[in-house]
């Protein structure tokens, strides 16, 4: 390649590229090209430009790398340690409920020896043991640590008060009704709370987290098109010095910036996406539904109270009633079960949801029916709704309720999950992908320019 | 020359990127050493030290325990009611072993309080079944009466003239009394609790002897079995309330014992809506028969007799 180096007229040299180097300064425009006249000052001059387009080039590949490695970290110990945090918080919540259920329905006459209610109780343990492994992973804060070292504690101590409770109910003792009271009191008034306080803390994060994974990236953006416009101009002064069309490197390099950008606005508006999507199809729902889902098993706690242990300080049945209207509120239509019908829009959420309202409705009327039988004296055919999975109208009911509630829950954790991965793999390879278009940026338009300046020794 | 500007320029912005993100991963991993928690293994509901209930001025403005005349007579209207409906009708306590309580493992009702009743029932009806329970708590029994949800009340229900203005009375058919509940390796004197933590129910009249006999420290809790939960637990030396209910609660564990003289005396009455004399006449009458046939003996023997030995029905009193 032979290249003809002509001097380009000093007054187009753009102010912005071209360095201040006054001795250098060319003198009045004069009227016809004068070659070899600025052969010094030309290589000088490319130099700079070449100089200019690397920083700005090198600046914006380390900008957008970080904001690609910024986002997956708030994604993967932001948003997704965060979210495991909610959601074994929410698990916890739950199986601790469950639990608590069971044991208390156990304690209806004839239902000691139930294996059912022996399971549930036993599952429910063990998943709130495999939560607080969880929550104990995931704590980053002092409070956090210590909630979750609180809870680790209260769980064994639960489960003791759980069986001096059955040692005493299996000799047909009264005293065990104490020790199961005492046991449930833990949970409800010490351990819930506990791991409620974990929920909203890490609920509040996630929201935080979830601003900064799908924030728009500011800096990275702007920062790819000033390495473009350097790369332009460049490009356009060195077609005015060498009178070539086209610089080959400096043309790859504009591609691979090019590409480096769309790279970065595509990953951002995918994880973004995913990561709206897992909050408002994943998090809020199950929020929501965790909640009514603890409800439901307190309900049916009071219930199973207002049948054994009537009498003592606590009213079960008032609170089974203001439980109940929480749920699905007076009038059978509004209630958090109700709300979240409208709230939310996923339909297979809604279905699930519907069947809750279905059998919330249902267990009311049959809770209902139930006290009547029972303050009617027939104790017999109270326990029975309460109990008998065939034809006992109240535990049919709550079984329907809390399976519509546990798939409600399951999808909505798994909804978070996938759209969180989801987020975090459209971030995949950015780190890699961004550092090498850089660098064959940096390379081809260094090549391509040297080139030319060369031609000038 | 020109190579080495190219490869110069390379490595510079090569090693600026590397030493960028060798600078973001090296973010702090922070852990944190969590003192062991103090884990709070009373029920829930305990207050130590625990709110007095302000001393009631005893009302003598009655001879409380004088009830009405007994009658077998079943014209009032009231027992027209009750046999018109079949069963009788009874507020009782589902919680306390020996006394009032629901067998936990078939569900049926037993206790001295029940089998009282269930006497009651066999007069109207000639049937000890013909009887329906209602759980209910101390402060329910007053309301329910008055309401007519029940037709009598037989729960531990101490009779007296401020209670006599909103319900009335049958004869006292037991006579219970405040006394301490300790581990059987304590001693018997409950002078030696002085100063030390006792346990009984909130809002009970019983915290204030166990501060002003006793000389000790009250600790209140929401129910009577919670205090048991206490005393096992090793949180207090003893809990005192009524002897029947303590008893109650020694049968069900054998390293406690009740000790020491009443420190109250507690008069149980059946208690029925203040209108419902011709009710009450004839519950004294089933209370004379049990007395005068021996199914008092019977029945406290079965129920309350093996822990607070021998006793004998307390005898009736009449307002004529």
């Amino acid at each position: 390649m032979t290249a003809v180096p002509t001097s380009a007229a000093p007054a187009t040299h753009p102010p912005s590229t071209t360095p201040a180097i006054p001795q250098q300064r060319p003198e009045p425009p004069a009227k016809a090209p004068r070659p070899r006249r600025s052969t010094r000052s030309t290589p000088v001059r490319l130099t700079a430009t070449l100089a200019v387009v690397l920083v700005l080039v090198v600046t914006a590949g380390v900008t957008a790398f970080f904001d690609s490695l910024d986002r997956a970290t708030v994604i993967d110990e932001a948003s997704g340690q965060r979210g495991r945090m909610a959601i074994a918080a929410f698990e916890m919540y739950r199986a601790l409920s469950d639990a608590d259920s069971a044991a208390t329905s156990a304690f209806l006459p004839g239902q000691f020896a139930s294996t059912e209610l022996a399971d549930d109780y036993e599952t429910g343990i063990s998943r709130a043991s495999t939560a607080i492994t969880t929550l104990a992973d995931e704590s980053t804060t002092l409070e956090q640590a210590t909630i979750v070292a609180e809870l680790s504690a209260g769980l064994p101590t639960y489960t003791g008060l759980i069986e001096t409770a059955r040692a005493y109910h299996r000799q047909g003792l009264p005293l065990g009704l104490a020790y199961l009271r005492s046991a449930s009191a833990l949970v409800q008034e010490d351990m819930l709370p506990k791991i409620d306080r974990l929920q909203t803390h890490a609920m509040a994060d996630l929201g935080d987290a979830k601003g900064s994974a799908a924030g728009f990236p500011w800096l990275a953006v702007p920062a790819c098109l000033l390495a473009l416009l350097a790369l332009g101009r460049g490009q356009f002064d060195l077609s005015r010095t060498t009178k070539r069309l086209v610089n080959p490197g400096a043309a790859a390099a504009t591609l691979a910036v090019l590409v480096l950008t769309g790279w970065l606005l595509v990953s951002w508006n995918v994880a973004a996406g995913h990561i709206n999507a897992g909050h408002t199809a994943g998090t809020q729902p199950l929020e929501a539904l965790s909640n009514a889902h603890i409800d439901v098993q307190q309900a049916r706690s009071n219930e199973a109270l207002t049948l054994i242990a009537q009498g003592a300080n606590t009213d079960y049945e008032a609170e089974f009633r203001t439980i109940m209207t929480e749920l699905i509120g007076e009038d059978g239509e509004s209630g958090v079960l109700n709300e979240a019908l409208r709230r939310f829009d996923d339909p297979q959420l809604n279905a699930y949801i519907g069947d809750a309202v279905d059998a919330a409705r249902d267990w009311n009327t049959a809770h209902v029916a139930l006290r009547e039988l029972d303050d009617g004296g027939d104790y017999a055919g109270a326990v029975a709704s309460a109990v008998d999975t065939d034809d006992g109208a109240a535990r049919i009911a709550f079984d329907a309720l809390d399976t519509a509630l546990t798939a409600a829950n399951e999808l909505a954790a798994e909804k978070f999950t996938t759209e969180t991965d989801a987020a975090a793999s459209a971030l995949d390879l950015t780190g890699v992908g961004f550092t090498v278009l850089t660098a064959a940026a940096m390379i081809a338009v260094s090549i391509g320019m040297q080139r030319r300046i060369s031609e000038y020794r | 020359m020109k190579t080495t500007t190219v490869t110069r320029t390379i490595r510079l912005a090569i090693t600026t990127v590397v030493v960028a993100v060798l600078a973001g991963c090296a973010a702090a991993d922070p852990r944190h050493t969590v003192e062991p928690p103090d884990i709070d293994f009373l029920p829930q509901g305990v207050t130590d030290p625990a709110e007095i209930p302000e001393a009631t001025t005893v009302d003598d403005s009655c001879d409380p325990l004088a009830s009405f005349r007994p009658s077998d007579d079943t014209d009032s209207p009231e027992i027209q009611h009750i046999l018109a409906r079949g069963r009788l009708i009874v507020g009782v306590d589902q919680t306390s072993y020996l006394l009032g309580y629901r067998d936990p493992l078939t569900g049926e009702m037993d206790g001295f309080d029940i089998r009282i009743a269930r006497e009651i029932a066999f007069d109207l009806f000639g049937d000890r079944d013909a009887i329906q329970f209602k759980a209910m708590s101390s402060a329910e029994r007053e309301p329910a009466l008055e309401d007519e949800d029940v037709d009598l009340v037989v729960r531990t229900m101490t009779i007296n003239c401020a209670r006599w203005k909103n319900v009335a009375f049958s004869t006292e058919y037991y006579r219970a009394g405040q006394k301490v509940l300790v581990p059987v390796t304590a001693s018997d004197d409950p002078a030696d609790l002085a100063g030390q933590k006792v346990c009984s129910a909130e809002g009970s009249t019983s915290l204030l002897r166990i501060e002003q006999e006793l000389g000790a420290i009250p600790v209140s809790v929401r129910d009577w079995s919670d205090c048991m939960i206490l005393v096992q637990q090793g949180y207090v030396a003893g809990m005192s309330t009524d002897d029947v209910i303590l008893a109650g609660m020694a049968a069900q564990d054998p390293n406690t014992k009740v000790i020491g003289e009443r420190i109250s005396e507690e008069p149980y009455g059946v208690a029925a809506n203040l209108e419902h004399t011709g009710l009450v006449a004839f519950v004294n009458a089933t209370l004379d028969r049990i007395r005068d046939d021996g199914t008092w003996e019977e029945i406290y023997a079965g129920t309350l007799g093996p822990i607070l030995g021998e006793a004998t029905p307390p005898d009736p009193q009449y307002r004529d």
